[in-house]
This record gives C-alpha cells, sequence and structure tokens, in this order.
C-alpha cells in the first residue's frame, strides 16, 4: 500500500476512527486487525502466510521457551535455532541473488560454467523490518531485559504494528509493550501534530524527492547525454532524494501512529547538519544505527573471540593501537550487516557498508593528524567556516557513496563516476542545457525555494521544537503557514497524471 | 464544571474542524478555478447575483461570440446570461439548464442550435468534453453531465485513459501553474457579461454561401435521441423555451438536418427562430463576420439589437436600467463601449 494514496489515506481514517469508538479494553485488537490487512494487502497467498507465520511462531514460542529456561545453556540454544529461522527466512526470500551471484563470481574466478538465473520470490512488505525486530525481541528475552510476551495476540501486532512495516523505524518490545496495548484516548492537539507531520512528510516526497528523482532518473538513464556538470548535479541530488524520502515516509507514519497516540522512535536529525560521517550515522536512520549497535556491534565486542583478539593486539601493538584493531573489526562487521541489509547485490554492500565504513575508519584515523596540522597552522576549528567545510565535506562523501547504492551494479557506479569528470561547465550558464534533463526552470525554481524551507526547517529543528511553536502563535499565522504547506503540495507535488506513483526508495529493503 | 469545561472545549475544537475545513475548500475553488480552466462564459456566468437573470442563453460559441448582453440591457433593460462554451454538443443543453435552474430563474431560455446537426464526432473530443466539464462548478449534475459524455466518448471509439481526471481535474491540472500568464490571469477581462468582443475579420464568405435549403433529411440517430430527450425534458418541466438557428455557414446536409430538427421542435410547440432564413439579412456579410461561423462586433451588434427587439415586443421582460441592484450592467456596457473604441479606433455609439 502505497502511503501517498487514496487508499492508504482512507485504510488510516477508518483504522484511526474504529480505534477510538472501540471500548480502550480492546483497542489495541483494532490495531492488530489493521495491521494484518496491511501486511497482507494485495498478497495474500500461501507462500506470504507461511512467511510471516515461521518468523512470527518462531518469535513467540522460542521467546516463551528462552524466558522458560533462562540461566540455562538451553536458552542459548533456543536464541540460536529462532534466530537461524528467522534468517533463513529472510535470506531465502531476500538474499538469494546476492548468494546466488557470489556463487556466479567464485565460478568465473575459478573458471567452472555457471549458468546464473535470478530469482524474485514474492517477500511480504516489511520483511527485513519485522525480521530484525523479532531478532532483536528473542535477544532482549535471551538478556532478561524483557519478559516475553504470552498473549499470541498481542505478540502479533509487536511485529506488524502497521506504520512500521513500510520503512521503519525499527522498534523495540520494552519501549512498545505498554504504548502499543493501551486504549489511548482521543486528543486534539496529538491529532493536529499528526497531520502536521504527515503534511511535511508528504511535502517532502511529493514537491522534493519525487522532483529530485526526474533528474537523478534522466541523468543515469543517459549517461552518454547527461554527464559532467549534469553527473555532478546528480551525485548531488540523489541524498536530498533519498532524505526527503526517507524521512518524509517517516513523518507520515509517525503521523499517523501520533494520532493514535503511539510514539514511535525518530529515525532522523537533520543529518545534513552532520560534521563527520559518524555523527551523520547517528542522526540518519537512527533506529537501524540502535539496533546494528545493540544486537551486532556490542555482542561482536563482548564475545571472546574479539576479547582475545584485544588482549593479543594490545600486548603486540600498545594500549593505544591495540584497543583500535578489535574495534575496527567489530566496526567491520557491523558495517558489512548493514550493506547486507541495504540491498542483496555488491553495489548496496559497498555503498552502504564498505565504503562508510572506510571513510569513518579514516575520520578516525586521520583526524588527529588533522587537528594537530590545524593547531600548528591556527586555524581555528571553531568558526562557522570551519564547521561550514566539515558539514560539506561530510555531505560530499556521503554523496560519494551513494553513487554505489543508487547505480543497478558497481560496474554502472564506475561509469557513473567516469562520466562526472566529463568537462562541459557551460551547462550551468547556456540557460537552457541544465533544463533538458528531467526538470525545466521552473521546476528548478520550486525545488531551490522547498530545499531551502527543508533545510531551514530541519536547522530549527535542531533548536527547538518546531511543531510546538508553530502551535504557540496565534491562529492566523498558524493556520496561514498550514495552508501555504498544503497548497504548496497541492499545487506543486509531483503526483496525478503524467507523475509516477510517489514510490518510497526504502520501502524496498 | 469540569464537565462543562470538557464540553466547550469540544465545541471549540469541533467549530475549528469545520472553519479549518470551510477556508480550505474556499482557497481551493479559487486555486482551481484558475488552475483547471481558462475564463469562459460559463465562468463569467457563476460570478452573477443569484436571481438577476431575466433570460438564460445557453448553447455553444455562437452564443457568446453574436449575443452582446450589455447591448441588449442598454437598449431595452433586460438581463441576458450567456452560459455558453465553445463547441458545445446540443446534449449539454439539459445540463446547461440545470446547471443555470440553480442560480437564475429566468423567464426564458434562448436554446442555440448551432450543433443539433453536427455529427458527433466533431463535437465530442476529450479536450472538449474536459473544456466544457471543467467549466462546470463541481456537482451531481457535472457528474452525470460527465456519464454522458464520456460514455459517449466511448462508445465512439475514443480511448480514454484515467477517467478520473475528468471527475477530478486537478490531478491532470495542478501542475498548470507553470503556464499561469498575465494574459491567462486577467482573460476574464475579455468577457462582458459573458459576451466575447472580437471585431476582426478572419474569413469572408459568400452571400449563396449562406443562403438557407428548402427539404430535410434525418438527424443523426444519436443526435436524434438527444434532441427528443430534450423537448421531452423541457416540457416535463415546462420550460419557457425559443430555440435559435444562429448566423453560421453550415455544409448543406447540415442545413437540412436542421430543417428536420426544426420540424420536431415545432411538433413539440415550441418557438424557434432561424436567423439564416428571414426576409432580410441582419448582417453585412462582407463586413460583419469574424469567421465562417461567427460574427465579429459589428454583426454581432446588429444580431443582438435585432434579436433583442423581438424579444422585448414578444416577452413581457422586465427592464432594470434605473434599479442599482443592476448597475454592474451598466458600468459593464460602459468598459465594452472603452474596449470597442480603443479596439476600432471608432465610436461604439455611432454604430447603434
Amino acid at each position: 500500500m502505497n502511503l501517498i494514496s487514496f487508499i492508504f489515506a482512507m485504510f488510516c481514517i477508518l483504522t484511526i476512527l474504529v480505534y477510538f469508538v472501540t471500548p480502550k479494553k480492546i483497542r489495541w485488537i483494532v490495531l492488530l486487525i489493521s495491521s494484518l490487512f496491511f501486511l497482507f494487502y494485495k498478497n495474500f497467498n500461501v507462500v506470504t502466510i507461511l512467511q510471516a507465520l515461521t518468523i512470527f511462531l518462531s518469535a513467540y514460542i522460542f521467546a516463551r521457551l528462552i524466558e522458560k529456561y533462562k540461566d540455562t545453556h538451553k536458552s542459548k540454544i533456543f536464541l540460536v535455532i529462532s534466530i537461524l529461522l528467522i534468517l533463513l527466512v529472510l535470506m531465502y526470500f531476500k538474499y538469494s541473488n546476492l548468494f546466488l551471484i557470489t556463487i556466479d563470481h567464485i565460478c568465473n574466478i575459478l573458471k567452472i560454467d555457471y549458468d546464473l538465473k535470478l530469482v524474485s520470490r514474492n517477500s511480504l512488505i516489511g520483511l527485513s523490518y519485522y525480521s530484525l525486530i523479532m531478532i532483536g525481541y528473542l535477544t532482549d528475552v535471551y538478556r532478561g531485559s524483557v519478559k516475553a510476551e504470552k498473549n499470541i495476540f498481542k505478540c502479533a501486532l509487536f511485529m506488524a504494528y502497521f506504520p512500521i512495516l513500510n520503512s521503519g523505524p525499527f522498534i523495540k518490545f520494552e519501549n512498545m509493550k505498554d504504548t502499543l496495548y493501551e486504549g489511548h484516548k482521543f486528543s486534539y492537539k496529538r491529532m493536529c501534530n499528526g497531520l502536521i507531520r504527515i503534511a511535511w512528510g508528504a511535502f517532502k516526497i511529493l514537491v522534493i524527492s519525487q522532483r529530485c528523482g526526474y533528474f537523478v532518473n534522466t541523468v543515469w538513464g543517459d549517461l552518454a547525454k547527461f554527464n559532467g556538470v549534469y553527473s555532478i548535479i546528480a551525485a548531488l541530488l540523489f541524498p536530498v532524494e533519498l532524505y526527503a524520502n526517507f524521512s518524509g515516509s517517516i513523518d507520515i507514519i509517525m503521523g499517523v501512529s501520533e494520532i493514535i497516540g503511539i510514539g514511535l522512535p525518530e529515525n532522523f536529525d537533520s543529518p545534513f547538519f552532520s560534521k563527520t560521517m559518524t555523527e551523520f550515522w547517528r542522526r540518519w536512520h537512527i533506529t537501524l544505527g540502535a539496533w546494528l549497535r545493540d544486537y551486532i556491534f556490542y555482542p561482536i565486542q563482548k564475545s571472546s573471540i574479539i576479547q582475545k583478539l584485544n588482549k593479543f593486539c594490545k600486548s603486540k601493538f600498545g594500549k593505544k593501537v591495540g584497543k583500535k584493531i578489535p574495534l575496527f573489526i567489530s566496526m567491520f562487521i557491523m558495517w558489512l550487516c548493514i550493506g547486507i541489509w541495504h540491498g542483496g547485490e555488491y553495489h548496496y554492500i559497498i555503498g552502504s557498508g564498505i565504503l562508510q565504513f572506510v571513510i569513518i575508519f579514516l575520520e578516525d584515523t586521520l583526524t588527529p593528524i588533522s587537528n594537530k596540522i590545524n593547531d600548528k597552522l591556527g586555524i581555528n576549528r571553531e568558526t562557522f567556516g570551519y564547521k561550514l567545510y566539515q558539514v560539506t565535506r561530510t555531505f560530499l562523501l556521503f554523496s560519494f557513496t551513494m553513487i554505489f547504492f543508487r547505480a543497478t551494479g558497481v560496474a554502472e557506479a564506475i561509469e557513473f563516476i567516469k562520466s562526472m569528470f566529463v568537462s562541459n561547465p557551460w551547462v550551468l550558464f547556456d540557460n537552457e542545457s541544465l533544463y533538458t534533463a528531467g526538470l525545466d526552470m521552473l521546476d528548478f525554481r520550486i525545488l531551490n525555494i522547498s530545499l531551502i524551507v527543508l533545510f531551514v526547517i530541519d536547522y530549527l529543528k535542531t533548536k527547538f521544537d518546531v511543531r510546538e511553536k508553530l502551535f504557540s502563535q496565534n491562529i492566523v499565522f498558524r493556520w496561514t503557514v498550514i495552508f501555504v504547506l498544503l497548497f504548496s503540495i497541492i499545487i506543486f507535488g509531483c503526483y496525478g497524471v503524467g507523475y509516477n506513483a510517489a514510490d518510497f526508495i526504502y520501502r524496498g529493503f | 464544571m469540569r464537565k462543562y469545561m470538557n464540553k466547550c472545549y469540544i465545541y471549540i475544537y469541533i467549530s475549528r474542524v469545520i472553519l479549518f475545513i470551510i477556508v480550505f475548500c474556499m482557497l481551493w475553488n479559487s486555486v482551481f478555478k484558475i488552475l483547471n480552466v481558462d475564463a469562459n462564459p460559463i465562468t463569467e456566468f457563476y460570478k452573477e447575483d443569484k436571481n438577476t437573470m431575466d433570460i438564460a442563453y445557453i448553447g455553444s460559441s455562437n452564443v457568446f461570440m453574436h449575443f452582446n448582453a450589455t447591448l441588449a440591457y442598454d437598449k431595452y433593460g433586460f438581463t441576458t446570461g450567456l452560459f455558453s462554451i465553445g463547441s458545445a454538443p446540443f446534449m449539454t443543453s439539459k445540463y446547461m439548464i440545470e446547471e443555470v435552474l440553480k442560480y437564475q430563474r429566468p423567464k426564458l431560455f434562448i436554446i442555440d442550435l448551432s450543433t443539433v446537426a453536427t455529427d458527433s464526432n466533431i463535437v465530442f473530443t476529450e479536450n472538449n468534453v474536459r473544456n466544457i466539464s471543467n467549466s462546470f462548478k463541481q456537482s451531481k449534475n457535472r457528474m452525470n453531465l460527465l456519464n454522458e459524455m464520456l460514455s459517449k466518448l466511448k462508445a465512439d471509439g475514443v480511448e480514454i485513459e484515467k477517467d478520473y481526471t475528468f471527475y477530478y481535474p486537478f490531478l491532470l491540472y495542478h501542475n498548470s501553474w507553470k503556464s499561469l500568464t498575465h494574459e491567462k490571469l486577467t482573460k476574464s477581462k475579455n468577457y462582458f457579461k459573458g459576451y466575447y468582443l472580437s471585431e476582426k475579420q478572419v474569413a469572408t464568405i459568400s452571400y449563396s454561401d449562406l443562403q438557407w435549403v428548402d427539404g430535410s433529411e434525418r438527424l443523426q440517430e444519436y443526435n436524434n435521441n438527444v434532441l427528443i430527450d430534450t423537448l421531452e425534458y423541457l416540457k416535463r418541466k415546462n420550460i419557457e423555451v425559443i430555440f435559435t438557428v444562429p448566423i453560421k455557414n453550415y455544409d448543406w446536409h447540415v442545413k437540412r438536418k436542421t430543417n428536420r430538427a426544426i420540424e420536431i421542435i415545432k411538433s413539440y410547440g415550441f418557438n424557434y427562430i432561424n436567423f439564416n432564413d428571414l426576409d432580410t439579412n441582419i448582417v453585412d456579410f462582407s463586413t460583419d463576420l469574424y469567421d465562417w461561423g461567427h460574427l465579429n462586433v459589428y454583426g454581432a451588434t446588429k444580431y443582438t439589437l435585432y434579436f433583442s427587439k423581438y424579444l422585448k415586443e414578444n416577452y413581457d421582460l422586465p427592464d432594470h436600467r434605473n434599479d442599482n441592484k443592476y448597475s454592474s450592467w451598466k458600468s459593464e456596457y460602459e468598459r465594452f463601449k472603452i474596449e470597442f473604441n480603443n479596439l476600432t479606433k471608432k465610436n461604439f455609439d455611432d454604430l447603434i
């Protein structure tokens, strides 16, 4: 179900209406029914039912068993079995092609004849999300930080809560267990807040992301014609497209959840104002980062192999360098996981995994040296200019990594990078050429204005709660802002005839 | 006390929501009036005060290019609303009457017959259907009009994708902000109570082309059914009506088919005037035609003077010239004269 569609709007209105007219005690059942409808919408068949049931029952039954056999070695076995079962389903439906491509590559190296046939499997919406969420739940039960949910239907709701199925955020059972099943009271203020957030999300997707997409797709679609300046602009616009699209869809589902009364964790914190890549990833897809930290990075760090390696490295290379080696190994594994999670193909693994790790590794290694040089040269690192340089550097680095993310393969990404070196700077100055790549002059103007609005709001969000501030204003100002936002979406939004339905880039993951 | 306060808050919130929706709808209406459709006599018609029309003249471009309602008002004091749009098929008449009756209570309807005998594939095009339907306000009547026009288009074999954009035109036109120009925004200034002023003469037609013919031939089955349906509707509604065949260069077959339509109209007891078949020529064909099918301002002035005199003499029409409520008619007539004088460098008063 597309978030920007009539059917989704009707679905949400109906769910919210029924939720608030139902007795408080059974309101969570309304959410469960809606979530199951959303999960199986237009995809209700034996394969999808088995897919969902395997993950759900693995999580539900094994969580109970883990709790029952707590503090015995059995609980660890149950945890491993349950995680393997979930991963098996996830791998089979999402990452079969990665496996097949790897075999193909190995066969090529060994010069073995192998007929590569990629497969297309029918997976449910949100499979990657709820698989990891349930792995997190099982681990938390094993660690004893939460108790296993006894009610099978409540457990099902935690797994399939419809707002998170589209593009996250990742939720944790300990944060959701009370609010999810509580019958929330209707709140006028919450409704207004939620609607504003939905409108802001729609603005980001329809006015900004879709518009960027036209330019980016046109350039990527014909690199022989659109290269040089076109490729550079496309490379810079793609992260903005991705951000507007992803954070916009998060805004929509957060808005819907807010109206219901169920708060979800924030997934973005103005990431384009980050001064380093490490900071960037603390502010981009926050819940994925948190999930990986809690369930991949820390367990690896605490594992006996890493602990032994830590001791060994400290003794061999000294305390300072020695402790870094196991840390980077853990980080590498974590980034590899991020890359794999983003898509079962190598260009995703490189773009959103390995390259991110390399940049963070270089940042960590080179920052002390760079700081020393700056100090010696007397460069003040606290000035606006220096911070602007840091923010720009982070954005450019991220844009570069996203070339691999956007490409359909590693070869295409390299082709794109090469195309950036074609010299055609007149494109910027001859008044026409720039407007032949999917966006005309008026579209560019709208895009520029919208981007200014987006970044100003993002900046203000780092200072105060923008919605709270808006609601503290008088009604004339408040409504003017809201109407300007709504009519900007209606008039300048890219939807309807001549436009493709607003797709969500992150829904595929 | 607390319960009472809660109740008060609920009322405040509900009224806020209602007020918000009202303001939103008003803004929506204003925005899409500009974006959806260019100004035309129908959009101009909606601007008139309620129940201020004595006559409603409905039909195609032969209405708004032939009849200068401001001149008729200045001469005889009655008001005429021109609910017309270019290339309107005759089947739209019923829906136009329904639309007029929502806002006005005219004593008399004048129905233009210029497309009664036109082959349907000429007037039933996707663009035409959009143009006509977009000019109507959103209502059940508009939906019915669209349903009928779309089923006719489909029956004619026209492939239509995305039907919903006919019903919700903003999905198609919200992007038309790109083509907003000063001219488009001020186009309504070219209309004078629906009359479209043009002093040009882009084609001349010989007198022999305009001569009417005797005899009749069968109407296209669709046109025949539409005509009978419209006449039955008028009879059922007991509406006073006069049909007009405007001055126009018709094809020989169309003239004979129009004669057939007139025979059917007569059989229902309705009044009609064929302006091509009068004893005297109202207009000078060498100077008064805009093109093969329309009059320019010189022809329109003569036509209006002739027809409004006929209407005044044959129907009991009031004179509003001393009524302040109708002062806009006077000012529009003055605006028309100034525009005429500017365009032609002539004095309009010398013409009448």
